[in-house]
């Protein structure tokens, strides 16, 4: 507890994290009450004779080109966008975090391995590697886990693999880098002296000690989450309809641009929000947790 | 010079790596190459000849070979069969051949026959066991029966070729080369635009922290951090080119013209923002950090203006990170590019991966991929090279970490 | 906090630089072209890309337009879709349909100097059934047994089935002649180096900027084209090249549909649409539960208010299909069943069908242009009157391949794939000729019907079309057999689309056309915007 306050104390003394704290937290809210706040029928409910009107009382953002309540569907997509996000940076996370502590405490023939796919998958640049794994791995990945689950999942899980899988090596690269320099630490050492094994000694030891760094980073990623898949919506390889995301309201919003401007500004603005959020809290984090940490 | 041949030499297998890497991701795409091309109405019959003729029926690790260009399973010599008399047909003097069958299928493939000794280089398609037409006849003399033909049958990556495109029926290098200006063009021009802006900015907000327009600066930092670059690319040319009618909204200007620059302007912008904008946080950070210390203060405490103070002293120090992170962003500003260039119809490489990908024509984002991936990777090698040599400190066979 | 003078300075320097920067780049703006270009030459920016000009690698709509300027076949459509001359002046059929006789036109040269024979004819067709060639349109030659030539000027098919409507399939695209010179020379792809006899000589390509063609002088219907330059320019993103052509860098351009406001109050740009020669619809899975009953599909074709949904989402741009035929073609049938929007219809026919509590289906389509927005659009109608449609977006390239993926190489199609999806989305562009509609769509053996409907009595006439010489019996068939589809409803007859053409006031006489086909008879382009 005492550890807990005088986190927030620090945190607190930067003003723009608590800003962004306060859209995370808004969005997280929204998110979780996305459902009840909008009934799953507004989402999609058409009135094509109200298509593309400009915001008013009974559609504080206006309608889509279908004649959708675009401020129903901001809200239910803040579901799908904030779990993309999260969603991604927890498997590039998982996978990164493993192999990264593998690398960095095993050494040898495992960290040789390791590091070289990881130096393969960051010779491309991250946009190329994302498109072209959720063109080419993505779509695989997804069919090999419904035919082995025999379900249909939800539409944007071959955004959510691909990104994570184009993402992973970044962590890899993060824990490799702070084992090696908690290796030589001396509480580690004690362990060792005290004769706990491996695997103890690095989900026991090492593992809680990259906790800070590990969250500071994973917030900060969350933004390129969510703009990747912006990005990967607009080339038409994003998530699915009806389910709409952030990325491709505002993706199919373009086309409209030159009349009724409105339609792709709200999407844009949601993701500015979020991802300016999320950036200032992992700022703030980096500030409390870890302030060695270079600007990453 | 001897720390550059060492550090090429571990690209290598990073560069085999990324190899195997794309070639793997591109066979589990879904679609399928053989079917794109015949159309849907094509008989069963017609499909499985021509995946037999690409090479399709192949082991994976023998079509990897092949398609790099390793003659391990393939290019074998073969033999002419038949040379069916010249003046048969109204060809006129073109040479027809009949090839045998272990040849397979070749499709533009370039060819080399041997004719009283000398070897004739010559392309040409056809089918198995069937009557092909080469490109010019061979020249006179006897062209012998059994006479040794070296099929290069498939030329692969590493002799520069990079297969023939599904979709646009052209030789991929071709493509890629082609566009590959225009590429470089427009990454230097953001790379040009993002230092700039972040060396202004940078310094700026450095020198004079806690301003108002410090506040603005950062302001602007964050927003153009996090904006999606297509959408921003849009109303770039909504605002700058339909509006205002200031810069033309799509396209590339001819080389070394005003136009070039115009044409230019705004895909730079879009693509260096993000770019700048993180460049001029790590400008400034860095320089904060040599503002602090104790020779800058004397200096200041002697009497010297901020101004020169900052120039001679502090910007110089650090430049460093500054350098590193500028050459190291001209990579993910490679990535960004992808999107740049289809909202701009800038006619480059990224661009052409899009559309390859979108249409699973694989062989041209095969080619493109690596391609960009072989850029990137030397550029980070040049990046490293340059931070060696700015800063003496770190030695590159030393234990730098 | 304030700046004092001293502090300022060194920073002029760079804020001069930035400024003269931004000087220079605002005055070197929009390039205008020099009047004496612009006479008599047109920039055409489209939507999509062109990849080859071969006639047998042809797979784009654009590519289409674009080999047709370039190149004719022995016959054409013209705009009124009637066949006419080109290539051929006359043609003849004998041995009921087995044999067809053309007489080419005499004098024809193509571009290279090659002159116009009916060997070069023959070397077309021989090559495109060529299966070294991997032709797109292979299988549309397959019947061509073997062609004569007994003069110069005479060519002479002989065709394994019966084909009476052989002439309208030698206005196809595939049909186009190329330079047999050309297309011999390997060294030269003649994807990328086209040349043949038409109005339009081939001079550059820069991929992916754009492609030149200059005028035939020596074409033998020079006269009738004033244009002396035509460049054609791959603009894809939709809003971009709706401003190139306000601005005047193009000419002409393709307008999406959710865009034709847009270009109607643009002062500077005149538009001209028409119906397309194509047909948008909602295919079923006609093999599969719920689809294989014919109440579900019925109670699906009246739960769609095209008119509303055109009316609105699609901004007045189409027209509410009756039939699988577009209402443009002259042999359309207006009188066969028509499925007007009646929500309570359907509702009842669902019911009948056991499905009172309504059913879940998934509905495939692609991202492209209109398709997501038509696809959106239908499903929301059927989810009202209990049809729940899960839509499955599948990229572009996929999408096409899934269909065929699922023929056995007798030509059955696997049982088990039949459960893949219940809908899907479709276009055809099939041109002038009805048979290229109702042939490959609805006949139960062909790879494009991806309905899987079979209807032994509508092959069975599919069959005899062919054979049947007299044009009033065809005619008559084509009738029923447009009916007898729209009774069995094996889509939901979605909409006609519409060729939308927006081009700058200069371009004079310019008359649109339902194929996507470009003519550039008669039309002149003026010197400045007037």
């Amino acid at each position: 507890m005492e550890g807990l306050s005088e986190f927030w104390r620090r945190f607190r003394r930067n003003r723009l994290a608590v800003v962004g704290l306060v859209v995370v937290t808004i969005l997280v809210v929204t998110a979780l009450l996305s459902t009840v706040l909008v009934p799953f029928e507004n989402v999609i409910k058409q009135v094509p004779s109200e298509a593309l009107s400009p915001p008013s009382w009974a559609h504080p953002m206006g309608t889509d080109h279908l004649g959708r309540d675009v401020m129903s569907r901001i809200v239910y997509a803040s579901r799908t966008s904030l779990l993309v996000g999260v969603m991604v940076v927890s498997i590039g996370m998982t996978i990164g975090t493993v192999l990264g502590l593998l690398a960095g405490y095993l050494g040898g023939w495992w960290e040789r391995i390791i590091m070289r796919l990881v130096d393969i998958m960051l010779a491309f640049p991250f946009m190329l590697l994302a498109i072209t794994v959720s063109a080419t791995v993505g779509p695989w990945l997804l069919m090999k886990l419904e035919t082995a689950i025999g379900l249909r999942t939800f539409s944007s899980l071959p955004v959510i693999l691909s990104l994570g899988f184009a993402t992973f090596p970044d962590y890899v690269r993060l824990v490799r880098g702070s084992v090696l320099s908690l290796r030589e630490e001396q509480f580690v050492d004690a362990a060792r002296a005290l004769g706990a094994n491996r695997r103890r000694i690095m989900l026991m030891d090492i593992l809680p000690n990259l906790v800070g760094t590990l969250l500071v980073y994973g917030t900060l990623k969350v933004s390129t989450a969510i703009l990747a898949e912006s990005g990967l919506s607009f080339l038409g390889l994003g998530a699915q309809p009806p389910e709409p995301t952030w990325g491709n309201m505002l993706s199919e919003g373009r086309e409209y641009l030159l009349f009724y401007a409105w339609l792709p500004l709200f999407p844009g603005i949601a993701i500015l929000c979020t991802v300016l959020g999320f950036n200032f809290v992992g700022d703030g984090l980096r500030d409390v947790l870890d302030p060695h940490m270079k600007d990453v | 010079m001897k720390i550059l041949l060492q550090r090429l030499l571990q690209l290598v297998p990073t560069l085999i790596g990324v190899s195997i890497l794309t070639f793997l991701m591109m066979r589990l795409a879904p679609g399928d190459p053989v079917r794109l091309m015949l159309g849907t109405e094509a008989s069963p019959e017609a499909v499985e000849e021509l995946r037999r003729q690409m090479g399709l029926d192949r082991p994976l690790y023998e079509q990897y070979f092949t398609y790099m260009g390793l003659n391990v399973f393939s290019g074998k010599t073969g033999r002419i069969i038949d040379v069916p008399a010249d003046d048969s047909d109204t060809d006129g003097g073109r040479t027809k051949l009949t090839l045998a069958p272990e040849h397979g299928f070749l499709r533009n493939d370039r060819v080399l026959f041997t004719v009283e000794g000398e070897q004739v280089e010559r392309t040409i398609s056809g089918r198995i066991g069937d009557t092909i037409q080469l490109s010019k006849p061979l020249p006179d003399g006897e062209v012998a029966m059994d006479s040794e033909i070296v099929v290069p049958w498939k030329r692969g990556v590493l002799q520069g070729n990079f297969g023939t495109s599904i979709v646009r029926d052209r030789p991929v290098t071709q493509e890629i080369l082609a566009r590959l200006p225009a590429t470089i063009e427009l990454a230097l021009a953001a790379i040009i635009f993002a230092v700039g802006a972040g060396l202004f900015v940078g310094t700026f907000s450095a020198v004079y922290p806690r301003s108002w327009f410090e506040s603005a600066f950062r302001l602007m930092v964050f927003l153009f951090l996090a904006m999606p670059g297509f959408w921003l690319g849009l109303e770039l040319i909504i605002i700058c080119s339909r509006s205002l009618q200031w810069f033309p909204p799509s396209g590339r200007g001819e080389f070394g013209t005003p136009s070039m620059l115009a044409h230019l302007f705004l895909p730079a912008i879009t693509l260096g923002l993000s770019s700048g904008a993180f460049l001029s946080r790590i400008l400034r950070s860095s320089m904060l950090q040599v503002l602090n210390q104790d020779y800058i203060r004397t200096a200041r405490a002697k009497g010297l203006a901020k101004g020169p103070v900052v120039m001679r002293h502090a910007l110089k120090n650090a430049l460093i990170p500054f350098v590193t992170v500028a050459g190291l962003s001209m990579g993910s500003l490679l990535g960004g590019s992808v999107i740049v260039e289809t909202v701009f119809n800038w006619p480059g490489v990224g661009k052409l991966f899009v559309e390859s990908i979108l249409q699973r024509d694989l062989p041209v984002t095969m080619g493109c991929v690596l391609m960009l991936a072989t850029i990137f990777v030397l550029l980070n090698l040049a990046v490293d090279l340059l931070y060696t040599y700015l800063d003496p400190r770190i030695r590159l066979d030393g234990g730098a970490n | 906090m304030f700046l004092s003078r001293s502090s300022v300075r060194p920073w002029r320097w760079a804020c001069q630089a930035y400024l003269f920067l931004a000087v220079l780049l605002t005055v070197a703006c929009v390039p205008s072209r020099s009047e004496e270009e612009k006479k008599d030459s047109i920039t055409y920016g489209f939507d999509s890309d062109i990849y080859t000009f071969d006639p047998i690698r042809q797979r784009m709509m654009k590519e289409s337009a674009a080999m047709n300027l370039v190149m004719e076949g022995l016959t054409k459509w013209n705009n009124d879709i009637k066949l006419v001359p080109s290539l051929a002046t006359d043609w003849q059929e004998s041995d009921d349909c087995h044999t067809w006789t053309f007489k080419l036109r005499e004098g024809v040269v193509f571009h290279d100097g090659t002159p116009f024979n009916s060997e070069a004819v023959r070397a077309h067709f021989y090559r495109t059934k060529d299966p070294a060639n991997a032709a797109t349109r292979r299988h549309l030659v397959q019947h061509i047994e073997s062609i004569d030539c007994p003069s110069d000027l005479e060519v002479v098919f002989h065709l394994s089935t019966p084909d009476c409507v052989f002439p309208e399939a030698m206005a196809s695209t595939y049909a186009l002649i190329p330079s047999p010179t050309a297309t011999a020379n390997l060294e030269k792809p003649f994807g990328q180096n086209p040349v043949g006899t038409g109005p339009f000589r081939f001079v550059d390509w820069t991929p992916d900027v754009a492609i030149r063609l200059e005028k035939n002088q020596d074409s033998w219907r020079a006269d009738q084209y004033q244009l002396k330059r035509l460049e054609l320019r791959p603009i894809r993103e939709n809003t971009t090249r709706l401003i190139l052509l306000e601005q005047g860098v193009v000419d002409m351009a393709d307008v999406f549909f959710a865009q034709v406001n847009v270009a109607r109050q643009s002062p500077h740009i005149e538009l001209q649409t028409t119906p397309q020669l194509a047909v948008r619809y909602m295919g079923f899975n006609n093999k599969k539960k719920p689809f294989s009953d014919i109440r579900v599909r019925r109670a699906a074709n009246y739960a769609v208010n095209r008119e509303e949904m055109i009316k609105y989402q699609f901004f007045g741009v189409g027209m509410a299909a009756r039939g699988p035929l577009p209402t443009v073609m002259p042999n359309h049938n207006p009188d066969v069943e028509t499925y007007d929007y009646n929500p309570e219809k359907a509702r009842q026919l669902l019911a009948e069908a056991g499905y009172p509590n309504g059913v879940d289906v998934n509905f495939w389509t692609t991202e492209q242009g209109e398709y997501r927005v038509a696809a959106e659009a239908v499903g929301e109608y059927l989810r009202q009157v209990g049809i729940n449609v899960k839509i499955v977006i599948i990229d572009n390239a996929a999408y096409w391949k899934k269909f065929d993926e699922y023929i056995l190489p007798s030509g059955e199609r696997y049982p088990e794939r039949d459960g893949v999806y219940d809908m899907y989305l479709g276009g055809w562009v099939g041109g002038e000729a009805e048979y290229d509609y109702l042939r490959p769509l609805f006949y139960s053996k062909s790879g494009s019907n991806s309905s899987f409907y079979a209807n032994p009595d509508l092959d069975a006439r599919l069959d005899a079309y062919m054979g049947t010489p007299d044009e009033e019996t065809r005619r008559r068939m084509l009738m029923e057999m447009q009916s007898l589809i729209a009774d069995d409803s094996p889509w939901i007859f979605g909409y006609y689309s519409q060729v939308n053409m927006g081009y700058q006031r200069r371009v004079k006489g310019f008359k649109i056309n339902p194929s996507s086909r470009l003519f550039f008879e008669g039309v002149t382009a003026g010197e400045g915007e007037d």
